[in-house]
């Protein structure tokens, strides 16, 4: 009889890799966006993180990302402190993170986006550039 | 909403993330279709036996409910109907009539860009009197 496995996945949530670099293997955290976790990091960075035209504005990366990861974390990784979220985090990879964190908190957008893409049938609106 | 109209406890609430209400939503729409329906059945059922002219059209259930594509029209007219009054409507009241016709000619180019179909029609529809005259 073959065996198949069957992958299942009820929470919307993303991996992050980490290396630290001290030849230990990397680990890896999994950051998924409840209802629990979205309320407690906006109690601890003071801001609407449901609201899109917070992210457009009112973000100061530096201070806030790191909360939003912590917070992320809270349902498979809680022993992950804030203080190692800090010391991991670096500017290059803050955008990459940004953009998945979006994906999860506004998923209609996405989806709006997708839908009016085909309804464009891959033809942008906008004149092309000219080259020469 | 999370309590009423899903059924949800606040347990469940704070455990659940976006992409979940999402799709409960999605979920509860579809619901309601069928139910739509189900009255649309016997909506359908009382119009068509009562038609007093062969002439009278017969209805059918499908047309007591709307399609993804009717409901997406829907939700994209309400959009450009509230981009066109907002348009106009932001203008101060001392804004000349060259100044509008302008504003319109702008307004008409984004509609058409944004996918609506007869956008000078559309604008007109909502703005007659800026309509230029002939």
């Amino acid at each position: 009889m073959s065996k198949e496995a069957i992958k299942s996945r009820v929470l919307d949530h993303f991996t992050v890799e980490v290396d630290a670099e001290d030849g230990k293997p990397p680990k890896v955290w999994k950051l998924c966006y409840r209802y629990r976790d979205i309320a407690l990091i906006e109690e601890k960075i003071g801001k609407d993180i449901k609201n899109i035209e917070t992210w457009t504005k009112a973000f100061s990366s530096g201070k806030d990302i790191p909360y939003i990861v912590w917070g992320g974390l809270r349902k498979f990784n809680p022993e992950v402190t804030e203080d190692e979220v800090l010391d991991i985090l670096n500017p290059d990879i803050q955008i990459a993170l940004s953009n998945a964190v979006i994906e999860l908190l506004f998923p209609g957008v996405k989806e709006a986006a997708e839908k009016a893409a085909k309804a464009l049938d891959g033809t942008s609106p906008n004149v092309e550039t000219a080259t020469k | 909403m999370a309590r009423y109209d899903f059924g949800l406890s606040e347990k469940d609430f704070w455990e659940i993330t976006p992409k979940m209400f999402l799709a409960l939503g999605k979920r509860r729409v579809i619901g309601q279709r069928y139910e739509r329906y189900a009255h649309a059945l016997t909506a359908s059922a009382v119009y068509n036996t009562s038609r007093t002219k062969q002439d009278d059209p017969m209805v059918e259930p499908f047309d007591f409910v709307m399609t993804d594509e009717q409901s997406d029209a829907k939700a994209r007219k309400a959009r450009f109907t509230v981009f066109v009054k907002k348009a106009i409507g932001s203008m101060p009241m001392s804004t000349s009539m060259e100044k509008l016709l302008e504003v319109r000619s702008k307004v008409i180019k984004d509609l058409g860009v944004a996918g609506c179909e007869e956008p000078e029609k559309f604008f007109d529809s909502i703005w007659p009197h800026l309509k230029p005259k002939e």
